[in-house]
């Protein structure tokens, strides 16, 4: 800790509780780190709240290092970790890293006293309370008010780094200091004046590198940013959104996904579904303009089209605008582009035109914009799609052809070659010609021999070598050939390594260069190029991408003719043959299983292998490059192709597997004697470790770079060059100017708000038991007399553990309720012995009646209790009505008919209607006043939990076979999902029966690719 | 006359009345205000009349015993009806009656009427429809991820292929889908891996 500013963030802090907001990058880590080092052998709980995991290691990495001895080391409670342990932790004070879910918990079960803990440190202070509209209601701050209500002299201190975090809503920092019952409000913006000189002495040499983007890169960024802002337009049509002010430029954040929750939220169930996919697809959207940047080309190609596959299903208005023609197409041109433009450009050269990856300007760029938009199938280059649908496709079968060529050689390598049925082929060669006329040259076809009648349900895709194709092939074969856009700053990256090797070579300097980048992707992305280039790099994922794309089209060819087989078969009921096919695809899938074992990563890259060599051979040459087309078959025939190629290629792939397959990317390792190092995040440390010379700004982080700053300030002697890399004109540029935009404006508004706050004496809490005005009932009828000290003493409320995600147990518990968690597995409130309460908010109500669990539910309550109750609970900035429209017939998925019937099927139960969460407390009041309190040994629905249930339970009972009463037995006999989904058949039927354990057996194991893209939604 | 509500002679006038379009009505000598069927009845009661006779409502619900299902239909026409609906919540609570809030009077019609037209139906509709279509049923599974989408979903099955694969996979395996972040990574990797019961 050498700077002066850091010292002075720490005194200020030691001497008053508080909140510091400071900027990014500064130092909070070494402050807090500080303060536990303080804290280290205090007798008392220390609990620090909301640090990562990761970061949580680093702390104990760090005080290891210090010498810090093992006894004083701050403890980490994990979830999962039995009750007793945590209570000797408690006992043995000293800093504790918490999850406020479990501390909750241990609190409300009086396991831990407040007494015993001596204050709280509370990072990423403004965090929950984005998401939630209540502020003072979340986890944090129900803990803290236990904390103060028990103990008048402890410590709260919260830091933030994110001053957009509290700028978001009006007062909210106020609010937040409210929860943290601090007065004092300390903001560390990067340019403070002490920050500033502290910095300004010794700052880093930055050298700034442009690169202009490709001019496809260029138009494809524009034509995102143009379908975004037509998403813009839409979305501010509708009529739950207040987003009329919203600029374009501020879409681009993820605070638009906040906001646009924040405000949907409440009415979800009513937000037209359109509305939900525009969001859905924005989101999608902004992040292609990152992929585009950080993506290769063929990766980035690949996710777009999982994209379109999603979409070509759903309601999306934006794939048909002419902006996303241009980013489809482009896109693809950044990956491969049809011959005959590049024949136009080079005339003959193509050929070994295809050797040279494309550059920036200098490649074959083409313009595809003089071809009929009609013609270009943008849409499904699936080729399941009907031969009429493929007519107009004519990218599509441009497409298409190139990879069936490229199976071709797979294929003709095992000389598989099917002559005798040419004639019937080039029928359906010559349809797909006809529609790659346009954009291909291709061997005409006998134009005679088309035959419109091509029976329905028997068309397959497949790659069979014809005659004619043959000897066509010198025209035909390279319709399309491989471009390979490399990234512009994949080039500069290596130059500037050039020029830093260059100069370390006439010093003795040996230390690495430090890369910064943006994710572990990345890393593995320009590691794969250092190492072999971005040629050979991009070919073998295209390659890779291509043979996935082909093991697919295998899979559901083999699909198809089972269906074929049976479509035929049916009526001379010759069942055999199914069943050969059936056999095939059984073999194929265990075939696939098998080659899972080997541990094979999820890309598929390495199971390329069996003619790795051919297919790269044909970047070289192009030589079985051919057009491609659709035909009509004999199923039969397919059946014995496909047969053919069988095995042996599949054995090949074991072996071959384990050397092709590229190292899975590593955790981060260093060492001295590398030349680079990339770093993500994380490690706080890496800087004092390496004392680097020359940093490479690859992907900008204004955090990073203060980290730098101060790295430089505290280390005046080590001379340090920044080399940032930027794209020109670029949205990485934008959004980092908005950021350090953004931060500045946020610190400016805080300051001008603390200047003019206004804190209460008594806002620490130290003086006497004060609840927040918040909480106090909204409507007061007894008008004018103050309210009211909690006559609930001691009543006792038993709450399901999952209930703690809402805001009612912690208002109820300021109402003096004590709070009981459990696991419950029916209702969410127990009230007395008699008194059960499921809560539904309106959103979940429609939810849960459209899924039927509150059939189940309801069906649990009124078998277990007298007086099962369901509260729908409004939310309270949203009209108390339910806001449907009443249609002219009575609709049986209106909210009103399914209302009416489960009053008719559970008579028993009662339905409570609450304005908001303080309307619920007064209703449980009521229904409690006079009555016992439900004792847990009394019901046997229920069991003590420790933890909030997480996600993977809730994944459980979704899952098909699974229902509420064998969830229980499920968890109780397995370890987890990922062992339950590896179960056998029979061990899944003897888990849940034969009907559920079969449905949970095909649904773990069942291959569902194929039907994505046919998914009706 | 079955296929009629069977409407208590003090309900004339009651424009509520006017608005039932799709069933009929008579007037008969009922305990009740509407009786939909041997089973079941409702009472109505508007907020405004309710501030205005406090002990009407209680003292009618007192006197209608032999139903098996007795509904409060309650117009709520007035605006700070926290105290009202509070205190109505508490009496059915305590004389068995289940109580449905109409905001409008068109609102409260259509309540009557489907307690009419949906008297004796099947619960069928309330079930659980198990999701028929494997992609459906997928992306709901994967999407109770917190912060998980369909698009993930989709990118997920993709490159595992089965969900006995993604649920398997590796946390670099995962991290290598396009478009899966390291926050959703955690998740994923998390939900799936991490024990149903706590080890203890």
């Amino acid at each position: 800790m050498s700077l002066a500013f850091h010292r002075e963030i720490v005194s200020e802090l030691l001497d008053e509780d508080g909140l510091t907001v400071i900027s990014r990058g500064l130092g909070l880590h070494k402050i807090i780190l500080s303060l536990i080092r303080l804290y280290a052998d205090s007798k008392e709980v220390v609990f620090v709240l909301g640090v990562p995991d990761e970061e949580q290691e680093l702390f104990v990495e760090e005080l290891i290092e210090e010498g810090v001895p093992a006894q004083n080391l701050p403890k980490t409670s994990m979830t999962g970790e039995a009750v007793q342990d945590r209570y000797k932790l408690y006992v043995a004070g000293g800093v504790m890293f918490a999850t406020p879910t479990s501390l909750i918990m241990d609190l409300l079960y009086k396991r831990i006293h407040p007494q015993q803990i001596k204050g709280f440190i509370i990072t990423n202070a403004h965090r929950r309370h984005i998401r939630l509209l209540m502020t003072d209601t979340s986890t944090e701050s129900f803990i803290v008010r236990l904390f103060r209500e028990g103990n008048k002299r402890g410590f709260i201190k919260g830091f933030s780094e994110n001053p957009e975090g509290f700028t978001s809503t009006f007062n909210h920092v106020q609010k937040v200091m409210k929860y943290l019952f601090v007065r004092k409000l300390w903001l560390w913006p990067r340019f403070r004046d002490r920050v500033d000189e502290n910095l300004k002495s010794h700052t880093p040499d930055v050298i700034e590198l442009h690169q202009p983007l490709t001019p496809t890169m260029v138009k494809i960024q524009d034509a995102i940013l143009e379908i975004i802002d037509a998403c813009l337009k839409q979305l501010k049509l509708s009529p739950h959104l207040d987003i009329e002010t919203m600029t374009l430029e501020e879409c681009l954040f993820r605070e638009f996904d906040v906001i646009t929750r924040q405000q949907l939220d409440p009415v979800w169930h009513k937000v037209h579904k359109q509305t939900k996919s525009l969001i859905e697809d924005m989101k999608n959207l902004r992040r292609l303009l990152d992929q585009l940047l950080y993506y290769d080309c063929v990766t980035f190609y690949r996710h777009l089209e999982l994209l379109r596959l999603r979409d070509t299903s759903e309601h999306t208005p934006w794939l048909s605008m002419s902006a996303t023609d241009t980013l489809f197409r482009m896109t693809k041109q950044r990956v491969f582009i049809p011959k005959r433009v590049a024949k136009d450009d080079h005339n003959e050269k193509s050929k070994k035109k295809i050797k040279t990856p494309t550059k920036k300007d200098g490649g074959p760029i083409i313009d595809l914009e003089t071809i009929d938009p009609n013609l270009v199938e943008i849409l499904g280059e699936d080729s399941r799609t009907s031969v009429a649908e493929s007519e107009n496709s004519m990218e599509n079968s441009a497409e298409n052809s190139l990879e069936n060529s490229m199976e071709n050689s797979l294929d003709s390598s095992k000389g598989s070659i099917d002559v005798e049925t040419s004639e019937k082929v080039s029928v359906d060669v010559e349809v797909s010609e006809k529609t790659s006329i346009e954009a291909t040259t291709v061997v005409v076809v006998d134009e005679t021999k088309q035959e419109e009648t091509i029976p329905e349900g028997s068309q397959t895709v497949d790659s069979t070598e014809n005659s004619q194709k043959i000897s066509g092939r010198d025209e035909a074969d390279s319709d399309f050939i491989p471009v390979l856009e490399e990234n512009p700053k994949w080039v500069l990256l290596s130059e500037v390594l050039g020029e830093i090797r260059q100069e370390q070579s006439t010093t003795d300097d040996r230390s690495p260069v430090i890369i910064k980048i943006r994710d572990e992707r990345t890393s593995h992305q320009l590691q794969e190029f250092l190492r072999m280039g971005s040629k050979s790099m991009l070919e073998a994922l295209l390659h890779s991408y291509l043979v996935s794309k082909k093991e697919r089209e295998e899979e559901m060819k083999a699909r198809q003719e089972l269906e074929a087989s049976i479509m035929s078969n049916y009526n001379a009921s010759a069942s055999n043959h199914t069943m050969k096919v059936a056999q095939r695809i059984a073999a194929a899938t265990h075939k696939k299983n098998s080659k899972k074992n080997v541990k094979k990563p999820p890309r598929k890259r390495a199971s390329v292998s069996p003619n790795y060599g051919n297919l790269l051979k044909m970047f070289d040459s192009s030589q079985h490059v051919k057009s491609v087309h659709r035909k009509t078959k004999p199923v039969k025939k397919t059946v014995i192709e496909i047969h053919d190629e069988g095995e042996p290629e599949e054995k090949k792939i074991e072996d071959e597997d384990l050397d092709l397959r590229p190292e899975p990317p590593k955790k981060m390792e260093y060492s001295k004697e590398k030349e680079h190092i990339f770093y993500v995040s994380g490690n706080k440390k890496i800087l004092e470790e390496v004392r680097p010379r020359y940093v490479i700004m690859y992907d900008g982080d204004i955090s990073f770079y203060r980290k730098l700053e101060v790295f430089k300030a505290e280390n005046p002697g080590v001379p340090l060059r920044i080399y940032w890399l930027w794209y020109d004109e670029s949205i990485e540029e934008r959004k980092y100017m908005t950021t350090i935009d953004k931060e500045q404006k946020s610190f400016e508004r805080l300051i001008a708000e603390k200047a003019n706050m206004i804190v209460p004496i008594e806002q620490d809490g130290k003086t006497e038991i004060t609840l927040p005005q918040d909480l106090l009932p909204q409507s007061n009828r007894k008008g004018g007399k103050i309210a009211n000290v909690p006559t609930n003493k001691g009543k006792k409320i038993l709450v399901d553990s999952r209930e703690f995600r809402s805001a009612l147990p912690s208002i109820l518990h300021s109402k003096g309720f004590d709070i009981l968690p459990h696991s419950l597995d029916v209702g969410d409130y127990i009230l007395t012995p008699d008194v059960c309460v499921e809560r539904k908010s309106i959103p979940d109500l429609y939810q849960s009646f459209a899924s039927g669990r509150l059939f189940n539910q309801a069906t649990q309550m009124c078998r277990h209790f007298k007086r099962p109750a369901l509260l729908i609970e409004f939310h309270q900035d949203k009209p108390f009505n339910m806001q449907e429209e009443i249609p002219e017939r009575i609709n049986s998925s209106a909210i009103h008919s399914k209302l009416v019937l489960l009053t008719y099927h559970f008579p028993l139960l009662r339905i409570l209607w609450s304005r908001s969460p303080y309307s619920t407390v007064e209703m449980f009041e009521d229904l409690k006043n006079g009555m016992e309190d439900p004792d847990s040994s009394h019901i046997g629905v229920i069991h003590t939990a420790d933890e909030l249930i997480d996600s993977h339970e809730d994944v459980l009972r979704t899952l098909p076979g699974i229902n509420s009463t064998n969830v229980g037995e499920v968890m109780a006999k397995v370890h987890n999902l990922a062992e339950l989904s590896t179960l056998s058949l029979d061990k899944m039927v003897k888990l849940l029966g034969k009907k559920n354990g079969e449905a949970l057996h095909h649904f773990m194991n069942h291959k569902g690719r194929v039907e994505f893209e046919n998914a009706v939604e | 006359q079955i296929g009629k509500i069977h409407v208590n002679k003090s309900q004339k006038g009651n424009r509520l009345l006017d608005l039932l379009q799709n069933v009929e009505y008579m007037f008969e000598n009922v305990a009740a205000d509407y009786v939909f069927g041997g089973q079941s009845c409702a009472l109505f009661l508007s907020c405004k009349y309710h501030l205005l006779y406090g002990h009407y409502i209680s003292n009618r619900m007192r006197q209608i015993k032999s139903f098996r299902n007795k509904i409060l239909l309650v117009l709520v026409d007035v605006e700070h009806n926290s105290h009202i609906i509070r205190e109505l919540s508490q009496l059915t609570m305590h004389h068995d009656f289940t109580m449905i809030l109409a905001w409008s009077l068109p609102e409260a019609a259509r309540y009557l009427e489907t307690f009419k037209l949906y008297d004796g139906r099947g619960s069928e509709m309330l079930r659980h429809k198990p999701k028929e279509e494997y992609t459906e049923q997928v992306t709901e599974s994967i999407t109770t991820v917190r912060g998980v989408n369909r698009t993930d979903a989709r990118v997920l099955l993709e490159n595992f292929e089965t969900m006995r694969g993604v649920m398997n996979a590796s946390s670099e395996e995962l991290s290598i889908c396009p478009g899966v972040g390291e926050k959703k990574v955690k998740r994923l990797f998390s939900t799936f891996t991490q024990p149903f019961i706590p080890t203890k």
